[in-house]
């Protein structure tokens, strides 16, 4: 654990800053079918290689944020916020349901 | 059922308070608090300033958090105030004691919903380190390079092994003032003072630290 | 081999005229300034520096840079000081290692003469079987192997732990790396150099006159010219840090290396390896001898601190390398003869030797040594076989094969390949941010090595954008000296074929037959055999063996040289004190700001998570008992505190909790818990509803910054438009608890505190003892409790004014263990304690909070399947019979059989029998219903309760 996070609000600061949140899963709907809850709370894909996941800069900004990291090397790829980033990171509102 | 009998005259405390009182401090009031103004010894206390490192317990200056459009909050705060801007939404504003008491609630006012003003003094310690040991002091409690941070910037980063603010005053000699929650303000203060005494430093009062151009605003 | 100094000389490292006199085991030894003590014990004629691990050999001086483990020794008190390279200081007191009696007669001689008893992996194969001997053989085998003796003092010397940011880091202080720090330094790069010695120059020291046209320093002896390129650095800007090794290279990259008194962890934008090369000793039978020694050794005893290490002496070279060392003993008045590996040796060395009066015979290689405490006889015969010479002598020079000191580099990601010309592993592939030159990169002379270190500094310093002027001349010219190739290097044979201990590594007594013997056994591979038998593993971490043990384990497994990839040794890379890494370790601690209070009191504290807390002041059940029957007071600063504010402040908390909180007044407070998406109940708390967009939650004292980071990230990932904010050290906290507690509240207060005016769970704002406060209506134990939020910074003075008031009516504080008690009473959950990783809020008797028809809340989900169904289990209230208190974790039995476990036990201080909870099956869980606890010893009954033991209908509390 002495690699970099560029946290993207602080920039590069050493790991033990952050607090880690696990992969980024998305939560299911209320009414969703319990295999999908079931999906959402135990598997985990556990990549080898590139992963996207949470991080908490809990000694900086203390703000939470998504990090695509190489889960061999280390390197952290790219920071974004949630709701600005591409592809996987749980959308805006998803968790309600209205 | 109130008896209206008796009257408190509460005055305000820095956790390090004691440790305060047992390196021989005498303490002056301002703003409601009760600060060290001066140690035993004043003459070491401006070499240390002047050749090593001193500590001064600031934690009576008020603090005010900020959170949300921190811009918004800034244009009604005006003068008087330093600005310690963490991240785009967060900032701790920085007053002279006692003065958090009037200010939040009119930030807050000002703020509405775009951000919600607190005032943190009693949430956070705070320590101003000063003299040209300070990066020396700065490399042995942070993992942060203390070169990034220049004059009126702040940053929020390890300190001490607990989280902590800094920030660079755009003062004669760019002292450092550092933020640590309440709670391990003793702490904090304690750790400071180990490694500044390996430095050739010690802890410093109000009336040292001014001498060099320090103010709370 | 004692005897005077020889003649003073330009270069050389002491100070003649000031004598340093120190105790070396029981004499006294007088050295002069400048000497390390491995110089002063050569200069008094001392061989014998120490005793080996296993066994017990004699070792001397071999290598003199402090790479091998040979001269290990006590200083005041400070085990496994490496002797050739700390410098003497008056009065200290040096002891050799490892030796019963004492080192020259060590009586553990004779294990040599039984080492067949000690096979390689000898630790798992003897004294095992009978299983009883284990016992007694281990300490004996403790006490014989091993290097120095821990101190048993506990004094304690705080150490800095010093973070730098460099924006290049220079690994290594020869020429090529303070030739890079001046160029990286002279760009206006930030640049840091680690040198492991305390004297800067690698082994530019030991050479007589350096030859290097076109530097400043060409012509000058090696300390002058080491001085002049450090000088040169440090003008141009650089920080060198001596006596400081770079001991691992971590993911980041992160540098650590080990300053006398500080640990550094150092992060650079670009790392500048230049940690150079490292001489290897030759095998052959009693390699090992005192008095066979590395030329690297020979040059500095005589360069560095005039002492010649021998009168007749024999070199082993297969290059130019040796007649160097052979010319310096020749000038030193010894007789020399080299034996040069090659059949046809040339080159300008050899010819200046030759015409000096150096004998040499071509072709010839060592057979083996002979002698007891020291070399006495060099048996050296043709490379290709035939007949042996016997030569009598009392130093034997091993020269000229170099292994480039490439772990840090590997440690890093450099990649390394195997050169033919050098005969060496070289790193030829590195990641963009480091750079390797010098003697680690294969460069062959001091030309090359500083030509490297140059462009290495200037190409770091442009990668970081500090480019300097260079003239493209200057840069062609560097590139050509840096592409310099070097002759062929010839390496002694692997080993020789003559009998004898033959040692591939000295520290851990390893010999090539016991590696021959281990491939046998199966470690067939160099990874298995460096687990098998720890070769590579001691102090030296491959520096004096790993050219040896690669070439051997070659050989004995049947491979080649190229093809047997060396091992990476992991950080520490150098032995660093234990007393560094510890550095300034700390213990983060939170004390409430009523600390002084409790400690004047005479509290009992304990640890609670990084809080102090007091556990107890007196009798913990008289503390309960005077809260029932009186007023106490506890400390509950610890509470973590949250405003959460916002339009959608209540939103937030409506999906965070399975509670209803739309519906909630301002100035009430609710009891919540807090769920995760499976149901399970994280922490529990109150909400209090300050203002329509303001509430102020509270969370128990470990959870608090688990709870903080839960808030912000559903925040985040929700995005509703509300802010929490953790205020927990904003807010020192009090709990004034019993009967009596109104009266002491009304002689603090104008508040309205009656019944009608602040009844139960409601909040309310005023100034308490004069300062501003939140007061909540609200219990954790079975009394009428007030709990009062003031600013922290008064709240030392307020707990004052509490207790004051309370003094008439017999207020007294109470700790930890009475609230436990008094909780227990009442059937509070303590979460975490009562509750674990599976417990929902229906089997946990919360089922009351749950708002299944809220549209979604976390753990909803879950919750909504669970409660379709009862609960298998309950937690549940337990009432004793008898006295004892059953250990929490106690088995629940029911008919035979275990059913469950105690969770929580106490003595009740209203009732005095023994109450408890615990989880039973859902059939059990019934009121009155009968179980068994079981005790050491035997079971105990106990009645099922499914509510409070105390205050049942909660009437005390409310009232």
């Amino acid at each position: 654990m002495t690699f970099l996070i560029p946290c993207p609000s602080c920039g590069p600061r050493e790991a033990t800053e952050f607090s880690f949140g696990g992969e980024s899963t998305r939560r299911p709907p209320p009414d969703a079918p319990a295999a999908d809850l079931a999906r959402y709370l135990y598997v985990r894909t556990n990549a080898s290689g590139p992963q996207t996941e949470w991080w908490y800069h809990r000694d900086g900004c203390r703000r939470w944020f998504l990090a695509v990291r190489d889960t061999v090397t280390n390197e952290v790829e790219r920071t974004f916020w949630p709701g600005a980033g591409p592809g996987t990171e749980p959308g805006v509102g998803e968790a309600a349901s209205g | 059922m109130s008896t209206g009998a008796v009257t408190w005259d509460p005055v305000r405390r820095s956790p390090a308070h004691r440790m305060h009182a047992d390196l021989g401090a005498s303490f002056e009031r301002i703003g409601g608090w009760e600060i060290p103004a001066a140690y035993r010894d004043r003459a070491r206390e401006s070499a240390w300033l002047a050749r090593g490192v001193g500590v001064c317990d600031v934690t009576a200056r008020g603090k005010i958090d900020v959170q949300g459009e921190v811009d918004k909050v800034l244009a009604a705060a005006g003068n008087a105030i330093v600005v310690a801007r963490i991240s785009e939404v967060w900032a701790l504003l920085l007053t002279e004691p006692g003065e958090s008491e009037r200010r939040a609630p009119e930030l807050e006012t000002a703020a509405g919903a775009a951000a919600m003003v607190t005032d943190a003094t009693d949430l956070y310690a705070g320590f101003a380190l000063a003299g040209p040991m300070v990066p020396d002091l700065l490399a042995r409690v942070t993992p942060f390079d203390p070169d990034a941070l220049g004059a009126g910037e702040a940053v929020g980063t390890t300190f001490a092994e607990i989280r902590g603010v800094l920030v660079r005053r755009d003062l004669p000699g760019e002292p450092v003032e550092a933020y640590v929650t309440s709670d391990h303000g003793r702490y904090a203060f304690e750790t400071l003072l180990v490694v500044a005494e390996g430095l050739g430093g010690g802890a410093v009062g109000w009336t040292a630290l001014r001498e060099e151009g320090w103010r709370p605003c | 081999m004692s005897g005077p100094r020889l003649p003073e000389r330009s270069g050389e490292a002491i100070r003649r005229g000031h004598a340093v006199t120190f105790r070396l085991d029981r004499r006294t030894l007088t050295a002069v300034e400048g000497d390390t003590i491995g110089s002063a014990m050569a200069a008094g004629g001392i061989r014998i520096t120490g005793r080996s691990f296993k066994y017990h050999r004699p070792r001397g001086l071999l290598c003199m840079t402090g790479h091998c483990p040979n001269c290990l020794v006590t200083v005041d008190g400070v085990p496994n000081v490496r002797a050739c390279t700390t410098p003497v200081r008056e009065g200290m007191r040096v002891r050799r290692q490892n030796a019963w009696g004492s080192v020259e007669r060590d009586l553990l001689g004779l294990i040599d003469l039984f080492s067949f008893m000690l096979p390689p992996g000898f630790y798992y194969k003897i004294g095992h079987r009978p299983r009883w001997a284990w016992p007694l053989v281990e300490p004996i085998i403790r006490r014989i192997a091993g290097v120095g003796r821990a101190p048993r003092s506990e004094e304690h010397r705080r150490r800095d732990r010093i973070n730098l940011h460099p924006d290049v880091l220079v690994v290594g202080g020869g020429p090529a790396g303070l030739a890079a720090a001046a160029e990286a330094a002279r760009a206006g790069a930030r640049t840091v150099l680690l040198e492991e010695a305390v004297a800067p120059g690698g082994h530019l020291l030991a050479v007589q006159r350096v030859e290097a046209p076109g530097e400043r320093i060409d012509g000058l002896p090696g300390t002058e010219a080491a001085e002049s390129l450090a000088h040169e650095a440090r003008e141009a800007g650089a920080e060198i840090l001596l006596a400081s090794p770079a001991f691992g290279v971590f993911e980041g990259p992160l540098v650590a290396a080990a300053g006398g008194e500080a640990l550094y962890r150092i992060r650079a934008r670009r790392l500048i390896f230049a940690t150079g090369a490292d001489e290897q000793p030759a095998v052959f039978p009693n390699n090992d001898l005192p008095g066979v020694m590395l030329a690297e050794a020979v040059d500095r005893l005589v360069s560095l601190y005039r002492v010649r290490p021998g009168r007749r002496a024999v070199v082993l070279t297969g290059s130019g390398r040796g007649y160097r060392t052979a010319t310096a003993l020749l000038d030193a008045g010894a007789s020399v003869m080299v034996a040069d590996l090659r059949a046809d040796p040339s080159g300008r060395e050899v010819e200046e030797a030759r015409a000096a009066g150096v004998r040499i015979v071509p072709g010839t290689t060592i057979r083996r040594a002979e002698g007891r405490r020291g070399v006495r006889i060099a048996v050296v015969g043709p490379v290709a076989g035939g007949e042996e010479r016997r030569l009598a002598c009392d130093l034997l020079v091993v020269a000229g094969a170099r292994a480039p000191s490439t772990n840090l580099l590997a440690q890093a990601g450099a990649e390394l390949s195997f050169d033919e010309r050098a005969q060496a592993f070289l790193p030829l592939v590195l990641p963009p941010w480091m750079h390797a030159a010098g003697e680690v990169a294969g460069a062959p002379s001091l030309p090359a090595i500083l030509a490297q270190g140059r462009l290495a500094g200037l190409e770091a310093a442009a990668s970081v954008g500090r480019a300097d002027d260079v003239e493209a001349d200057r840069l062609e010219e560097l590139r050509g000296l840096a592409a310099a190739l070097g002759d062929p290097v010839v390496l002694p044979p692997e080993a020789s074929t003559g009998g004898g201990k033959q040692f591939a590594c000295l520290c851990m007594d390893v010999t090539h037959k016991e590696l021959k013997a281990s491939v046998a056994e199966g470690f067939d591979s160099m990874e298995l055999l460096k687990r098998y038998t720890t070769i590579t593993m001691g102090p030296c971490q491959g520096k004096a063996c790993q050219l040896p043990s690669q070439r051997l384990c070659a050989r004995a497994t049947g491979g080649s040289f190229p093809e047997t990839r060396p091992t990476t040794a992991r950080p520490p890379w150098t032995p660093v004190p234990l007393g560094v890494l510890a550095s300034d370790a700390r213990t983060p601690r939170r004390e409430t700001s009523i600390h002084d209070r409790h400690a004047d009191a005479g509290a009992e504290f304990m640890w609670a998570g990084d809080w102090r807390r007091p556990h107890h002041y007196a009798d913990p059940l008289e503390e309960a008992r005077a809260v029932h029957e009186g007023v106490g007071v506890i400390d509950v600063s610890t509470l973590g505190k949250f405003r959460v504010k916002g339009p959608q402040a209540a939103e937030l908390l409506e999906r965070l909790y399975p509670n209803r909180f739309a519906d909630q007044k301002v100035g009430r407070i609710r009891y919540g818990a807090m769920l995760n998406d499976e149901g399970v109940i994280l922490d529990d708390g109150a909400v209090c509803r300050l203002a329509e967009d303001e509430f102020l939650v509270t969370a128990t004292t470990g959870n608090a910054g688990a709870v903080d980071r839960w808030m912000s990230w559903w925040l985040a990932d929700w995005a509703l438009d509300a802010r929490v904010l953790n205020v927990s050290a904003a807010y020192a906290a009090v709990n004034l608890a019993g009967p009596k507690a109104r009266e002491v509240m009304a002689a603090l207060t104008e508040m309205d505190v009656s019944a009608e005016g602040l009844p139960y769970l409601a909040v309310a704002r005023g100034d308490v003892a004069g300062v501003p406060a939140i007061v909540l209506r609200i219990g954790f134990v079975g009394e009428l409790g007030y709990e009062i939020h003031v600013p922290s910074s008064a709240g030392e003075q307020v707990w004052g004014a509490i207790l004051e008031a309370g003094e008439p009516l017999g207020i007294r504080p109470f700790g930890l263990e009475a609230q436990r008690i008094l909780r227990l009473e009442k059937q509070h959950i303590l979460v975490g304690q009562d509750t674990d990783a599976e417990s929902d809020p229906y089997e946990a008797g919360l089922g009351w909070m749950v708002k299944l028809d809220k549209p979604d809340f976390l753990g909803r989900r879950a919750l909504l399947e669970a409660s379709r169904a009862e609960p298998r289990e309950r937690l549940v209230g337990l009432v004793l019979e008898g006295r004892e208190v059953p250990p929490e974790g106690s088995a629940i039995v029911h008919e035979g059989r275990w059913v469950g476990r105690v969770t929580s036990s106490r003595r009740s201080a209203a009732s005095g029998k023994v109450i408890g909870m615990g989880w039973v099956p859902g059939p059990l869980a019934v009121e009155g219903g009968s179980v068994r606890v079981h005790v050491d010893g035997g079971e105990i009954r106990a009645s099922v309760t499914m509510g409070p033991i105390y205050d049942p209908d909660g009437s005390r509390l409310r009232s």
